[in-house]
């Protein structure tokens, strides 16, 4: 064992955070709350001109050929600064890996390089108004035609579709297939197509999800990624642990558990002991969670993709943010209710604790990850109903 | 002993409930939290003229009559529709604390508050810990004209609709006073707080806010912290029906919403959560009653007042949790109505007294609970 970083990581963390300091501005947040966007194009193409999207790809595809960990110091150091890398982990972490693990040679030249110049963003279209927990269901119907597949139906609750150039659609491509996972394929479907319809839905949070409508979308064969049928088992091999895995929260939690420790400094009262209390406690189960996290990277650079471990880094690291903005708020009182910028923390706590739901959720929920950790890590027996997603 | 409420509780809090179900929908909250309170006040009115404002307050002082069970009944009714809390910062509080500190001059005002016809806001938070010490550093100062106020209140609940504010302020002989400020005096500054409820609430600052003498109130601080007792046991009546509610929803939604085949609601870990939230309710439900059933009998309960609100507050924000998760990515989602309960959870774990300073409360108080039987 040997808990020590590389040379060229240690390299790596110090110049993401000298780039931090200098690019993620209040300015970077004023022009996202202009434009209601989780995405800022600017500093999405600043990130692919240092060369930082795709760091863990082969070179012949615009990759670094770094390791799964450096891609971890990555997204720690902008957490940490609170960079906007969410449209970052859709292209790379969902859509990118995807196409890297099970795509074609052509999809991998076409999409990946692009991907890496920042030219082409991608987004992750599974959830289905009948199908969120229960992710096999899906019934958006893709029938072959010729060269063509033709794409009806539905999508729900897809981050980053209302500017987004693609999007990983899976679908029913053989409604006879005995049980719902069997007859899934997956595409990449270019968002302008004519025929798709994409909505926005309005969450509390502030910023909006899609609902998508496939009226006769036409997509062309060689965009079907993957085995034929086979959607399913590349989704729960791969996709949906790359999701949970790189979707941790680690460097939020770092940055947060930081600023408010700064906040309690000097207190002297009996409440502000017991929380220093309650924040050493968390500060604890942070940095135990950061050695997890370091831990699965280090997995996926073995060639594994850990299902129960990547579920595990995914609600520890959600549940833990939870926690730690609700004892921000508690250390805050009224001022931790407060709205916006001016609010202490830049409004933060109060609005990491109202849209939590989405580190909760996204992803599958705390009770679906439990049960693949059960099913999958322990090795129990399922419930009566099969856990999909 | 008898758990049930009585024939004119039952008839009240049912056409509690048709009323709001008719003024009050959801969407009128949604226009509300758009607007701001302004776009509540026509029902706020309609609430004084049918009586509920006053509820509390006896009739020969300006209210409706009725005890502090019945405001705290009529109270898990308002809370249920998510009603906005004026009437706690403005009556419950506001009014009650007139009384007691003012006395028969101030009924006029109390009557006109009862009905609806106008706002007060009291102002006492600072940008200290909460505690129940007389220590603001708000000060009135005498003055030849009359009384000088300095300093700045934070948090003020109902500024925007209010005529008058209340504010707690030290004198210079350490005791505490009461001032009637109208909301145009000169030297007077808000900045508005928007909250995560979308409720707004304000800072104020008094920059020699210059004051007749009678806008002075002088009381034993004793009858401020009681009156502060009284309108907690009312916010807590408003979070267990808020919870009562949320839990309403999540059940109907667990039985309606199927995934792999059937009802949600068939899932243990779904069965569970609910399960708890249950628990929780009820004993929450339970305790807040009592509280409120001590003071409508006029026995001694600061303690339990502190814990009906502690455990009302904290059951609000577990219940509405379990209600949020119950609904998946859909109780994210701003068009459902779950999310107005989430939103305003911890305002009313908060509102009048938050959690730390109940605790402070409980902890400070020796006597064994065992012994403490009325
Ligand atoms: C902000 C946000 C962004 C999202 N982004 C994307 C995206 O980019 N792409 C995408 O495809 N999807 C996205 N999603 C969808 C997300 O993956 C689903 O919302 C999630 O999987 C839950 O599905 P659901 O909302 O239908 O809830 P449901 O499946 O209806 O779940 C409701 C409740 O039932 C429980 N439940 C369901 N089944 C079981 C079971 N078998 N055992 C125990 N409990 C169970 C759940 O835990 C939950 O508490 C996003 C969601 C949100 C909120």
């Amino acid at each position: 064992m040997d808990f020590a970083f590389t040379d060229s990581q240690r390299e790596f963390r110090a110049e993401l955070r000298e780039f931090a300091r200098a690019e993620v501005t209040p300015q970077l947040f004023a022009d996202m709350e202009r434009s209601g966007s989780e995405y800022h194009p600017e500093f999405h193409a600043r990130l692919a001109a240092r060369g930082w999207i795709g760091l863990q790809w082969p070179a012949e595809f615009g990759g670094r050929e770094l390791s799964n960990l450096h891609a971890t110091i990555f997204y720690e150091e902008m957490e940490y600064a609170f960079a906007p890398i969410s449209r970052y982990r859709t292209s790379v972490v969902f859509v990118g890996q995807s196409v890297l693990a099970f795509g074609s040679e052509r999809q991998k030249r076409f999409f990946l390089p692009r991907i890496a110049r920042g030219e082409l963003t991608g987004v992750w279209m599974l959830t289905e108004p009948g199908a969120g927990s229960d992710a096999a269901a899906i019934r958006l119907r893709a029938e072959e035609q010729g060269e063509e597949w033709v794409l009806d139906g539905e999508k729900i609750f897809t981050s980053g579709a209302q500017d987004a150039d693609y999007g990983m659609v899976a679908a029913r491509s053989d409604p006879a297939a005995p049980g719902k996972t069997a007859g899934i394929s997956l595409f990449l479907v270019p968002l302008a197509s004519p025929g798709l319809d994409i909505r926005p839905i309005r969450t509390i949070g502030g910023w909006s999800v899609n609902q998508e409508f496939f009226d006769g979308v036409r997509v062309p064969s060689w965009l079907l990624l993957g085995e034929k049928h086979r959607g399913w088992q590349a989704i729960t091999r791969y996709t949906l642990n790359f999701e949970r895995a790189g979707i941790a929260r680690t460097g939020t939690l770092l940055r947060l558990g930081d600023e408010l420790a700064r906040l309690l400094a000097g207190g002297t009262s009996a409440s502000s002991r017991s929380l220093r209390q309650r924040l050493a406690e968390l500060r604890a189960e942070i940095v135990a969670a950061r050695w997890l996290g370091y831990r699965v990277a280090w997995l996926y650079d073995q060639g594994q993709v850990p299902a129960a471990e990547s579920s595990m880094i995914k609600v520890l690291t959600a549940e833990l943010l939870e926690r730690l903005a609700e004892l921000g708020a508690d250390i805050l009182g009224w001022a931790g209710m407060v709205r916006g910028r001016e609010a202490p923390l830049a409004g933060r706590v109060e609005f990491y604790l109202r849209s939590i739901w989405f580190h909760l959720v996204g992803g599958g929920t705390p009770d679906i990850q439990r049960s693949i950790i059960a099913q999958t890590g322990l090795g129990l027996p399922r419930e009566p109903a099969p856990t999909s997603k | 002993m008898d758990f049930a409420p009585n024939e004119q509780q039952r008839m009240s809090c049912d056409a509690a409930r048709k009323f709001f179900a008719r003024e009050f929908p959801p969407q009128r909250l949604r226009q509300v939290e758009q607007e701001g309170l302004a776009a509540f006040l026509p029902v706020y009115r309609r609430m004084g003229e049918l009586g509920y404002l006053g509820i509390g307050i006896a009739e020969r002082d300006g209210g409706a009559g009725g005890d502090w069970l019945d405001l705290t009944l009529f109270a898990e009714e308002a809370g249920r529709a998510l009603l906005p809390t004026l009437q706690i910062t403005s009556v419950v509080l506001g009014a009650n604390a007139l009384l007691v500190l003012g006395g028969a001059e101030h009924r006029d005002r109390v009557r006109s508050l009862a009905a609806g016809a106008s706002v007060i806001a009291p102002a006492w938070l600072e940008d200290t810990d909460e505690s129940r010490e007389q220590r603001f550093a708000t000060r009135a100062e005498e003055s030849s004209a009359g009384v000088t106020l300095q300093g700045g209140k934070r948090f003020v609940a109902g500024w925007d609709v209010a005529q008058e504010i209340l504010v707690v302020a030290r004198r210079p002989e350490e005791e505490t006073s009461w001032v009637l400020v109208p909301r145009t005096v000169a030297g007077l500054f808000s900045s508005a707080l928007r909250l995560s409820s979308l409720d707004t609430l304000h800072d104020l600052r008094f920059d020699s806010v210059a004051l007749p003498k009678s806008a002075e109130l002088r009381g034993a601080w004793n009858t401020w912290l009681d009156a502060l007792d009284g309108a907690k046991i009312v916010v807590a009546g408003w979070a267990v029906g808020a919870a009562g509610a949320a839990l309403d929803m999540a059940v109907a939604y667990a039985k309606l919403r199927e995934q792999f085949g059937r009802p949600i609601g068939s899932f243990q870990a779904v069965q569970h959560r609910l399960a708890d939230a249950a628990i929780a309710l009820e004993r929450a439900v339970a305790i807040v009653r009592y509280a409120a059933w001590l003071r409508a009998t006029e026995r001694a309960g600061r303690r339990e007042a502190a814990m009906a609100r502690l455990v009302a507050g904290r059951t609000l924000r577990q219940v509405a949790h379990a209600a949020m998760i119950t609904h998946g990515g859909y109780g994210f989602m701003e068009e459902f109505d779950i999310q107005l309960y989430f939103r305003r959870a911890r305002l009313l774990e908060w509102l009048i007294e938050g959690p730390a300073l109940q605790q402070d409360i409980i902890a400070a108080d020796q006597e064994d609970d065992g012994l403490r039987i009325h």
